[in-house]
This record gives C-alpha cells, sequence and structure tokens, in this order.
C-alpha cells in the first residue's frame, strides 16, 4: 500500500472553511499557530521550558518556543481536570517548582546542558529522583508537563498535520468510514487528498 | 439558538415559587429523568444545577481546549491510594445534562449476575433489588431515548428489538473484529445512545465523532437535548448555575430545606421530598457537610456508610498500530462491542498465564462461579468496545502506556496516529467500603469542605487486569497490529451511598429513600452496591425512572 498523503497545513485552513466551522473557533485554531518565543513569563525560565519541551517533543513542525508558551498559558488553569494528589503540591505550584528543580540540578541552567545530560537530568525526573522542596513530586511534575506538551502540540493545527488528523468535523461530517473507503480517501491522487 | 433547548429557558419555562413537591439536586442522567417524568406526573418541580445550561449551537465547539472544563466538574479534588483516581472531564459533569453532555453514550444494561455479586461469589454485595425488577424501567429508557443497537444482542438477558438499528462500523471496528474473530470472540454493533434517524427534531448522528466533547449534531441522548426540555414542558424548573450549599434536617429527621447559592444570592428551596442526584462525590460531601448536632456524622450517616464503596470500571486503553490507516476519529467512541468475557467465567481458573485461552465456549458471561470448572481466579469481568481519542489526548494516554515514552519514539508514534485503534475495556471493580469520600479541612470558595477520594484496587482488580492485557494482546494481535502499547486507567464513578435493605450497612433502601430521613432520596451511581462491567448511564435512568413511579405511585406516602 502506497503511503497515504494527509493534508497539508495550507488545506488544513481550506476545509476550515469549506466546512463552516464557527468563527470563533476557526480564530483559536490560527491564534493557537502564533505562539512565539517570549511566551513564557510565568511558569519558568524560558530557555529551560523551551529545552524541556524540546527534549519532550523533538523535531515536530511545531516550535518548542510555542509550546512552551502554551505551557506557560495553562499551566495553572484547571483545563477540565480536578484531582491533586494528595500528600503533594498542586499542581499549579508544582509545574513551576520542577522547572526550578532541574535548573538546580543543572547548576543554575539546564539549557545550557548538552542534550544527553538534559536527557539524564530529566530521566531522574520521571524516576521521581529529582529533589525539589517539600511536596514535590518529580514524577508526577514530569508527567503533569509531558501531558500539557502534548495536549498544546495536538491541539496545534501543526500537530494536528503532523498527526494526519482532518481537524473538526462539521456537516456532513466524516462519511467514509470503512477500512476500503479509508483506503480510498488516503490513496486518491497525489496532491489531492481529501479526509 | 435552537428552539429545542432555548424556548423552556426564557418566558416559556414556569418559575415555582413557595414550596414545591420536589427538590431534585443535580440536572444529570438522574436528575433529568426525574424532573420529566414527575412533573409529568403533575409534580412541582425544582431542578437545581451547579453548572451552566449550554447551548448546543452557542456553546458547543469541536475542539478539546475549547471544550475542557466547560462541562466538567473540575474543582479540586484530592485523590490518595494506589489507583490514581482522575477527577474532572470524563468522571463528573457539571450542567444541565450532567456526565450525558461528554457521555459517549453507550447504552447497555447491567446483566442479572452483577445484582448478587455476593451471592453468586461471596464478594463485594448484592443489590437489594434484582434485574427483573429494573427491566420495565430500562426498556421505557431505552424506548424514550430510541436507542440504536444491534438485531440481537449476543449476550446477556433476552431483551426485545433495539428502536433503532445499528450504527455502522467503521474501519477500525472492523479491524479489531477481524481479531475477535480469530480468537472464536462474538462482537456486535454497540447498543448506543446515539440517533440513526431523525427523532423529535434531532438530527440523525453525523459522524462528528467529537460525542465526549459535546455533541453537535443532537443525536447523541444528552439529556439537555431528551429529557430536559419535556421536563420543562411538563412543568419543571430547571434552575442552572445554582450551587447547592447545605441541606437542612429537622431533629425528627425530615428534610425542611436546601440552601444553595445563585448568583451571589442565597436561596432556600422547601419540599416535600428532596432528591440529591450530585453523583458520587458531590453526594456523599453535600450529606457530611450538612450534619447538624442531631446528626453529627451527616445527614443519612447512622450507619457510617456515607462516602464508602466509592467503585470505578478498569478502563485501560490498548493501542494498537497498523499497517494500513484506521482513522480511528471518524465516528462515536464505542461503536463496536464484545461482551464475551463478560461476568464470573469458571474457566478463569489460572489467569490464563498457562496459554490457556479462558474461553468458555462461545459467549461470556457463564453466570456463575463454579460449575464444575474450579474456582475463578476473579470475580466479575468485563465489556470490550473501540474507543477514540482526538490528537490532544492521545499522546498524553499514549505517553502512560510505556515506560520512558518521550524524546524522538514518541515524536515518530504521533505520526503514526491515523494508524491507530484503540481496544477499551470496562472491567468490574468490586465494593470495598475502604474505598470512600471524606472531607478536608480545605473549603472551597462556597465554604464547602473539599473531597478527598482514597481508592485502592484488590486482589480481584489486579487479577482480572492482568487477564485483560493478556486478552487484548491477544485480539489485538490476532488483528493484525504491528505494535501494541497498553496504559493502565480507570473510568466512571459509581458508590458512596449504597443502596441497601439494612439500616446498619447502607444509606438507602430499595426504593433509594434514606433509611434516616423519611423525605430525602438518593438517585444515581453512587447508590450501587455493584458496578458491573458496562458503563453505567443507562442504570442510572432506570433507577431514575423507578423512583419516579414509585413516587408518583404514592406508594410512598
Amino acid at each position: 500500500m502506497p503511503e497515504p498523503r494527509y493534508p497539508t497545513l495550507d488545506e488544513f485552513w481550506k476545509r476550515l472553511d469549506v466546512r463552516r466551522v464557527e468563527p470563533d473557533l476557526r480564530d483559536a485554531l490560527r491564534a493557537r499557530t502564533t505562539r512565539e518565543a517570549g511566551g513564557v513569563r510565568r511558569v519558568g525560565r524560558e530557555p529551560t521550558v523551551v529545552a524541556v519541551v524540546a527534549r519532550l517533543l523533538p523535531g515536530t513542525p511545531v516550535p518548542p518556543e510555542a509550546l512552551a508558551a502554551f505551557l506557560d498559558d495553562t499551566f495553572d488553569l484547571q483545563m477540565g481536570k480536578g484531582d491533586e494528589r494528595s500528600g503533594t503540591m498542586p499542581r499549579a505550584e508544582m509545574i513551576p517548582a520542577g522547572f526550578a528543580a532541574l535548573d538546580a540540578a543543572a547548576g543554575g541552567d539546564f539549557a545550557a546542558l548538552d542534550t544527553s545530560r538534559q536527557d539524564d537530568l530529566l530521566a531522574q525526573a520521571e524516576r521521581k529522583a529529582l529533589d525539589g522542596p517539600a511536596g514535590f513530586d518529580s514524577s508526577a511534575w514530569f508527567n503533569q508537563v509531558r501531558a500539557l506538551v502534548l495536549l498544546g502540540f495536538g491541539s496545534d493545527p501543526r500537530g494536528m498535520v503532523f498527526m494526519g488528523f482532518p481537524g473538526p468535523a462539521y456537516q456532513p461530517g466524516y462519511l467514509w468510514l470503512g477500512t476500503d473507503e479509508v483506503k480510498q480517501r488516503t490513496q486518491r491522487r497525489p496532491g489531492h487528498t481529501v479526509l | 439558538m435552537s428552539a429545542l433547548e432555548t424556548e423552556f429557558r426564557g418566558a416559556q419555562m414556569k418559575r415555582h415559587k413557595g414550596r414545591v413537591d420536589a427538590c431534585i439536586i443535580g440536572c444529570g442522567a438522574a436528575g433529568s429523568v426525574l424532573a420529566k417524568e414527575l412533573a409529568e406526573a403533575g409534580w412541582r418541580v425544582v431542578v437545581l444545577e451547579a453548572g451552566p445550561w449550554l447551548d448546543t449551537d452557542r456553546d458547543l465547539r469541536q475542539d478539546e481546549v475549547e471544550m475542557l472544563g466547560k462541562f466538567d466538574w473540575d474543582d479540586r479534588r484530592w485523590v490518595d491510594g494506589n489507583e490514581p483516581f482522575a477527577q474532572g472531564h470524563i468522571r463528573d459533569g457539571r450542567g444541565v445534562g450532567g456526565g450525558t453532555l461528554h457521555y459517549g453514550a453507550v447504552a447497555l444494561r447491567l446483566w442479572p449476575e452483577d445484582f448478587e455479586r455476593f451471592t453468586r461469589d461471596g464478594v463485594g454485595r448484592d443489590w437489594p433489588i434484582s434485574y427483573d425488577e429494573l427491566a420495565p424501567d430500562y426498556d421505557r429508557v431505552e424506548r424514550e431515548l430510541r436507542l440504536s443497537g444491534p438485531l440481537e444482542m449476543p449476550w446477556g438477558p433476552r431483551r426485545d428489538k433495539y428502536p433503532q438499528g445499528p450504527h455502522p462500523l467503521t474501519a477500525r471496528d472492523m479491524m479489531i473484529a477481524s481479531g475477535m474473530d480469530r480468537r472464536g470472540m462474538a462482537w456486535t454493533n454497540t447498543p448506543l445512545g446515539i440517533l440513526q434517524g431523525g427523532h423529535e427534531g434531532r438530527s440523525p448522528c453525523m459522524n462528528y465523532g467529537y460525542c465526549q466533547w459535546g455533541c453537535k449534531s443532537r443525536a447523541k441522548a444528552s439529556m439537555h437535548v431528551t429529557y430536559v426540555p419535556k421536563a420543562v414542558r411538563a412543568g419543571a424548573e430547571i434552575r442552572d448555575r445554582a450551587r447547592v450549599t447545605s441541606i437542612e434536617a429537622g431533629a425528627d429527621g425530615r428534610i425542611e430545606a436546601v440552601i444553595c447559592q445563585r448568583a451571589g444570592r442565597e436561596e432556600r428551596i422547601e419540599a416535600s421530598v428532596v432528591i440529591l442526584s450530585a453523583f458520587c462525590v458531590e453526594n456523599p460531601r453535600l450529606l457530611l457537610h450538612s450534619a447538624t448536632p442531631a446528626f453529627p456524622d451527616g445527614l443519612a450517616n447512622s450507619s457510617g456508610m456515607v462516602g464508602r464503596g466509592i467503585m470505578a470500571h478498569i478502563a485501560d486503553p490498548m493501542f494498537g498500530r497498523f499497517a494500513e490507516p484506521v482513522h480511528m476519529w471518524s465516528t462515536s467512541p464505542g461503536t463496536l462491542l464484545s461482551q464475551h468475557h463478560y461476568g464470573t467465567q469458571a474457566a478463569r481458573t489460572n489467569g490464563g498465564r498457562n496459554g490457556s485461552n479462558g474461553h468458555n465456549g462461545g459467549n461470556g458471561g457463564n453466570g456463575g462461579a463454579t460449575g464444575g470448572r474450579g474456582t475463578p481466579s476473579f470475580a466479575g469481568g468485563w465489556s470490550w468496545m473501540t474507543s477514540v481519542l482526538f490528537p490532544g489526548e492521545f499522546g498524553g494516554a499514549l505517553a502512560k502506556a510505556a515506560p520512558s515514552l518521550w524524546g524522538e519514539r514518541l515524536t515518530t508514534l504521533l505520526g503514526q496516529y491515523p494508524y491507530f485503534a484503540i481496544l477499551g475495556d470496562e472491567g468490574e471493580c468490586l465494593w470495598y467500603e475502604d474505598n470512600r469520600v471524606e472531607l478536608t479541612d480545605e473549603v472551597d470558595e462556597f465554604g464547602i469542605p473539599r473531597p478527598k477520594i482514597t481508592f485502592n484496587f484488590g486482589e480481584n482488580e489486579r487479577a482480572m487486569r492482568d487477564e485483560i492485557h493478556l486478552r487484548g494482546r491477544e485480539i489485538l494481535a490476532a488483528a493484525g497490529a504491528h505494535e501494541i502499547l497498553i496504559a493502565n486507567g480507570n473510568d466512571h464513578t459509581m458508590g458512596g451511598c449504597v443502596m441497601g435493605d439494612d439500616p446498619a450497612t447502607s444509606v438507602v433502601d430499595r426504593n433509594l429513600r434514606a433509611h434516616d430521613h423519611d423525605n430525602l432520596y438518593i438517585c444515581d451511581a453512587s447508590v450501587f452496591p455493584s458496578s458491573g462491567g458496562a458503563q453505567p448511564s443507562q442504570t442510572i435512568m432506570a433507577l431514575a425512572t423507578r423512583l419516579a413511579r414509585h413516587l408518583a405511585s404514592g406508594e410512598a406516602d
């Protein structure tokens, strides 16, 4: 089976018009692609946050600076998540504490380390072995940060396109359903894939 | 805005002043059904809902980030125990419609054996009512919602044909069904509370796929487009953004009033009957918080059982990566079903870990722990169904499925999203007294102590999880998956106000009346004594239908 071809970002935007997506959602989707450097103000030092994102999810079309800005925007919002682990600090305090702990473990500047040393420290955090203030759990921190980075990535149209996802469905919906139909859709003809 | 949902919110909705017949706390799967059925029986009904009354056109968007928190109960709750008990999205709903705003509308009944878990298996608890007592109410709900489903269910109790035909299977379903075929398992189209044809002004399903983020076509039987309009038409008043802060009880045990905060003002609602349908965490929280000198341990709590017996379902997503794209997002989440492994099965003598295939002759659920084939290694069973995760949640869920899944490997897997199908499971968790909701010293903005939920899996759940993983790998491998990743998880919430005949060991009786209060009823999944291995929404609605029937008949007087 030939490799299927999924839409480009330009095609993604065109489809949103065709599908009559609500203007406010279209605007929100576009706004997610405009996050850039300078967007980290609260959660930690921007070079540290960007470096962490770049190691967690390298080599994607969504710049780490954009995902770092998403993290900064959302780390202290509930975002549909209500649980906090008893005996640990609340998420809104934990996430900044973790970036500070990484910098401390790196001798002041996590971003200045080479990438293999950065990976070592992140693996240490994942193993719950990174020290921090009372109530800090580095494994919980790692999972929280990774989940937010992935939410930011999967909700950014550049990330959606990377993942082959066509964006929100509106009338008439995803009407091609079966295995053969999926094949037909992805093999339709080069340069013109409609999902 | 749609007339269907909003014509009732303005002048057309009745406003009740003074004492009413029933005050219902919570407008979800139970409260909405109760409101409609009681109002149609002529009762003066007020429903208090903590969340907003959303409008499908104006408020719902097919986007994960836009919808996060819009109808989730995502206030801070502390959790403890060996099994992380996530709170928020896809747990408790908040808004007119409650959890049905986000549910996938999988419309399964419990099986008769689920009502007799202790009698059959010697573990967990029995229900004080039988399946047969609830069956007419399941029937009524299924007709009301015009469920879609297969011509014949291969498993479970005998039942009439579903009102509408089945939803089509998609690429992901057919791929996984092929694996089930090769494993000798029966499968079928899942019964869904999602229209296949138009009904009462609602659209048939448009395969948008975003059911769990709010259905834009109104095909999904969310309460805000089904029971709630009928409740209002029949004279019920729905007060949204009304946060109940306490329930007042007299020294004689009669409930005198419900106190709520609405638009910055306190309201006091007097009612002949108060029905608590605020779900499994908020029900105990309110009862415990409403303690009085006459009821120092909280209302309805002479047994000490309020808050105890919280349950969930084992729900471990199994990611199968295939050679061909399957586009998991292309329709509602759970369109393929197998209950081959439902219920206690005697063949599970060793958890399947010695190569035995664990099947017991075709269909699952043999309704007994014994039967001459040895003692099973765990009681209960589970349902299989396909599932959907949209891109934002997909990565986070996938990352939990393998140690150290980050970096280039994670990037690579995200790029293969169209090739992934998810096999979901809903495994029974037993009722344990120590899995519970308690109050903490920290209060929220309404002065109500925040809850702490302690939740542990026992041996039964751990053994079942092992077996689910084993069988899931077999199915996905037989379907041709190149790579299989499994994450641990749990979903749904049940228990916390258990029903039973003995006032010393239960909170409400067989008619859902609190043992300690003549005019207080509790109705939702919090009263479940067992969880079964299936989504709870149909059982909640059936219980609410049964309670409404009981109250309207005057038998409770």
